[in-house]
């Protein structure tokens, strides 16, 4: 039933956004989708296959990561693909097997023993890699493999199937799938039955475990890397997915072929709503939308129908029409609706929209993290740039530091067919195959803020170097200390390659010119205010000789401020570091931010989207020296560097000059 | 003997404590500690509402996403000039009607409490990312840090609040008929029902108090910044849980205490701090806080195993 229903819906979604975006019916969108479920339908299996006993596993995200770690790990020894593949399944089995371990042998409910090995699998992870190292340069066999594919179908599409028939003959044929359905519906009577409850629901665990693993060989396989961050936040959609599909918390229930409809449903979704142009915000509140009335759904369900055996339920008919007629409703709603906004979204009116042609150039822009303030700003500089200039701008991102979300949304503005594509690099080698392959496709490509590899873009907006940025904060902060006494550094996150670089730099200008000033301690804020507050708290207390902290976040700094405010040692301990003046301007006013390093951000995007207008027709090309950037005057370019300008040292004379 | 669980944190606590003490005397200068608890002070009040709500058999995972929607909406309210007067019962009453929107929705859908704040966790946060669009809310009043008091004073009222707040669920839970309907329904929703607990009252009473414990973490949290963060409380839930199961709940229902959940409170809130002192890595932090995590889970069940031996 609940199959039927979800093709239907599946079937509804798709039509509309073939209708509404014109791209999304290409080859090429269907495979880049295809490639990018494979990792989440694993993932959601395993949900499926231990929901089915009532239990749960959160920590499969955290498994993915540790199991992606291993395959980088073992490569990097130089055991041979093959071997490292191994590993990384046998990783995701162990600690599935832990998981299964912590449930049965001390009987932990799972959702605490998960909830604790979520933690603890994920901080292993951290913990090995120091939260920064990445395991990269896998075989080019390997990355041929994971790009490749064979009949127009997607390589990993060829690992998944046979998993998921195999999983869909063990869960509805075999006698395991049949014992777990029985130990998720009644576990009392299942062990009266002679079942082993024990055995059965550490074996559903170990299958979990394996399938994460798997997920995150094929995720490591497909960015080119493997980072300690590496599915951060999967297990809640591999939950959502499973529960869509038809499995319940209450075990017992559920099917493959559900899961694998439910994710298409979801997939395709998220797809559509990016290549329509919205934010993906709205993707986000439909999907909770849909948990919401699946849940609805089921209780109507179940109202009228008991089950009739294990796993499926029945509809009366009126009920079954009114679903149906609920579905297609909502998909001519979806269809009329999209289209107008994507129309609107395209010509910039909701007045006759087939009327017109499209000419405008599109620009899509890539931040690393939209919620990001430092971001933010750099978005109103773009869409000043934008609205001069009469092109359409695109921007969205992930709302939180994620490569994998970075390659999707490139992937669906190559589908879209953009005219130039604009990217904050948060992952080198993961972001520089997808940026490629929209090279090969004719999109011109530019880095901003953050850089791809050289080959995998056309120019750099570059706002600063690195050795700029580091030598600029080591003397400041030198210049504070008085060339004697102790620093603290606040970095975002310890995986930011971003400030890993800078606090390269910083640290090496401190040793060849200020060799007295020495660094006490460095601490992660995740670029949030409160914990870099709190971490500068605990920094104070455990180091109090430190006398300044360099914060490189823009959300770090006025929270570093705050404490050093609220402890009471304004003054005595000065904070500094790379923020945005709105952010900072009181604790500057008050002196305990003597200064903050930046370049003009609005400015960073005002002339990433001017340099992509020029790309875009042609008037920016290899070789040129200068760049006429509206309001900006001319601006210096340097072989394939467009150059901002020198970082700025905003102080109490100059930051209210400033409006941003 | 139904305290032993406790006493065992404590003790863990004072381990852990002492530790620090050898190592790292500056731990425990007042100034630290009672920034320390401040800082760690939503957290508790969220889990004491949490402590509630798990008692019953449910459970919220959208506290996170409620924080910061409850934060926001208290800034954008004193943004707008309103005292705190009106701000404050504003705001607690937001959280009470959050409280009673999820109730609402499980009782309406019968559906595990996990996935209906499962999706409006997702629902909460897009939205807020949707209209705020990652900016923060700036130039509040000068007077809404600390409630206009002054941080010495405001700190020392926020603490005082943190505590009564405390005593407050302590003697619901403990002695009230409301209190022990939760955990009631929570051991056994069925036999509660048959001997005339109204299952589905303790239910959307326990979500009310855990709303109300959220406007409080809300206003606690908020009014010790100039500005409001709009992203805050990513991963809070998981702090706000993990400190109720180490302190003892069944995450099933039917066993919960708050001196459990201060304890466990407790604990989280020393480690955390204590690694910055011994200069552990931070690459391992996690890794610790998830093993005393996994640690302290199983002890409860070494715990309970013994006691069930026993008896």
């Amino acid at each position: 039933m609940r199959e039927r229903v979800l093709l239907a819906l599946w079937l509804a979604v798709t039509a509309a956004f073939a209708v509404a975006a014109p791209h999304f019916a290409s080859l090429e969108n269907l495979q880049d989708l295809a490639r990018a479920s494979c990792e989440n339908l694993l993932l959601a299996l395993g949900a499926l296959t231990v929901l089915r006993a009532r239990a749960i596993d959160l920590s499969c995200g955290a498994t993915l990561a540790l199991s992606a770690l291993g395959f980088g790990a073992v490569n990097h020894v130089g055991l041979g693909w093959p071997c490292a593949a191994l590993a990384a399944i046998l990783c995701g089995a162990i600690c599935g097997l832990g998981n299964g371990l912590l449930v049965v042998v001390l009987r932990l409910p799972p959702l605490v023993a998960t909830l604790a090995t979520l933690a603890t699998w994920r901080g292993l992870a951290e913990g090995a890699t120091g939260g920064y190292r990445v395991f990269s340069s896998f075989p080019d066999g390997v990355l041929a493999l994971a790009h490749g594919g064979a009949l127009g179908i997607p390589s990993p599409v060829f690992v998944v199937v046979p998993v998921a028939l195999l999983l869909h003959v063990v869960l509805s044929r075999a006698a395991l799938g049949q014992e777990l359905a029985a130990i998720g519906l009644a576990p009392g009577a299942a062990r009266h039955a002679g079942v082993q409850v024990g055995r059965r629901l550490c074996t559903a665990f170990v299958i979990a475990g394996a399938l994460a693993g798997t997920a995150g060989l094929l995720q490591a396989v497909r960015l080119g890397q493997a980072k300690a961050d590496m599915g951060l936040g999967a297990e809640l959609v591999a939950i959502t997915v499973a529960v869509l599909g038809g499995a319940s918390l209450h075990g017992g229930r559920g099917s493959v072929p559900g899961t694998l409809l439910a994710l298409a449903c979801l997939a395709t979704w998220q797809n559509g709503v990016r290549l329509v142009g919205m934010p993906s915000e709205v993707a986000g509140i439909g999907v909770g939308t849909a948990l919401l009335l699946t849940i609805a759904i089921d209780r109507d369900a179940a109202h009228t129908a008991a089950p009739s055996s294990a796993g499926t339920l029945r509809m009366s008919n009126r009920q079954l029409a009114v679903l149906v007629l609920a579905i297609l409703a909502a998909g001519l709603l979806v269809f009329l609706g999209l289209g107008r906004v994507a129309d609107a979204l395209r010509t910039g009116s909701l007045a006759a929209p087939e009327s017109r042609p499209r000419k405008h150039v599109t620009v899509a822009m890539l931040p690393k993290n939209k919620s990001d303030p430092y971001f933010t700003s750099c978005r109103q500089g773009a869409e000043e740039a934008a609205k001069e200039l009469g092109i359409d701008l695109l921007w969205d991102g992930p709302s939180d530091t994620d490569a994998g979300k970075q390659n999707e949304l490139v992937d669906a503005w190559i589908a879209r067919g953009v005219d130039v594509i604009a990217a904050s690099v948060e992952n080198k080698d993961a972001l520089s195959t997808v940026l490629l392959k929209a090279r090969t496709k004719g999109i011109r490509v530019l880095t901003w803020d953050a850089d791809a590899r050289p080959e995998a873009r056309d120019f750099l907006v570059n706002q600063a170097t690195a050795v700029g940025i580091g030598e600029t904060l080591a003397d400041e902060a030198a210049r504070l200390l008085g060339e004697t006494g102790r620093y603290a550094i606040v970095t975002a996150s310890l995986t930011a390659e971003n400030q890993n670089s800078w606090i390269a730099a910083l640290k090496a200008r401190m040793a060849s010119a200020h060799p007295k000033c020495t660094l006490a301690q460095i601490r992660p804020s995740d670029g949030m205010r409160d914990k870099a507050f709190a971490e500068t708290k605990n920094i104070l207390g455990a180091d109090p000789d430190v006398r300044v902290v360099v914060a490189l976040a823009s959300a770090a700094v006025p929270g570093a401020a705050e404490a050093v405010k609220q402890l009471g040692l304004a003054g005595k301990v000065q904070v500094i570091g790379l923020s945005v003046p709105s952010l900072c301007r009181a604790y500057v006013h008050e002196g305990v931010i003597p200064s903050i390093t930046l370049w003009n951000t609005i400015d960073l995007g005002y002339l990433t989207v001017h340099a992509a207008a020029q790309l875009a027709n042609g008037a920016l090309k290899r070789g040129a020296t200068t760049l006429g950037a509206g309001r900006l005057g001319t601006v210096a370019i340097d072989g394939d560097q467009v150059l901002l300008g020198k970082p700025f040292l905003f102080t109490k004379q100059n930051i209210d000059l400033f409006g941003f | 003997m139904k305290m032993r669980r406790e006493v065992a944190l404590v003790a863990l606590v004072a381990l852990v404590g002492a530790i620090v003490a050898c190592v790292a005397p500056g731990f425990f200068a007042p100034a630290h500690l009672r920034g320390l608890l401040l800082d760690r002070l939503p957290i508790l009040v969220g889990a004491l509402g949490m402590t509630c709500v798990i008692a019953s058999g449910q459970i919220d995972v959208a506290v996170g996403a409620e924080l910061a929607l409850l934060s926001a909406l208290l800034g954008t309210l004193a943004k707008l000039g309103l005292p705190f007067v009106v701000t404050i019962p504003l705001t607690l009453l937001a959280g009470v009607a959050l409280g009673a929107l999820h109730a609402g929705l499980i009782a309406v859908l019968r559906a595990p409490a996990l996935l209906v704040t499962l999706a409006t966790l997702g629902i909460v946060r897009e939205g807020l990312r949707l209209h705020f669009g990652g900016t923060w809310i700036l130039d509040l009043p000068g007077d809404f840090p600390w409630f206009g008091l002054g941080q010495e004073r405001g700190g020392t009222l926020c603490l005082a609040a943190g505590a009564a707040l405390a005593l407050l669920f302590a003697g619901i839970l403990a002695v009230t008929r409301t209190g022990r309907s939760w955990l009631a329904v929570g051991g056994d929703p069925h036999v509660a029902g048959l001997l005339g607990v109204r299952v589905h009252s303790a239910r959307t009473t326990a979500f009310l108090a855990l709303g109300f414990a959220m406007g409080c973490a809300a206003l606690l949290h908020a009014t010790r910044f100039p500005t409001i963060e709009t992203e805050v409380g990513l991963g809070y839930e998981l702090e706000v849980i993990a400190c109720v199961v180490v302190g003892g709940a069944n995450p099933n229902g039917g066993r919960a205490s708050i001196t459990g959940t201060c304890a466990g409170w407790l604990l989280f809130a020393v480690l955390g701090s204590m690694l910055v002192f011994l200069h552990v890595d931070p690459a391992w932090e996690k890794a610790v806080a998830g093993l005393a995590l996994v640690l302290g889970v199983a002890a409860d069940t070494l715990f309970a195993a013994r006691e069930v031996h026993r008896a």
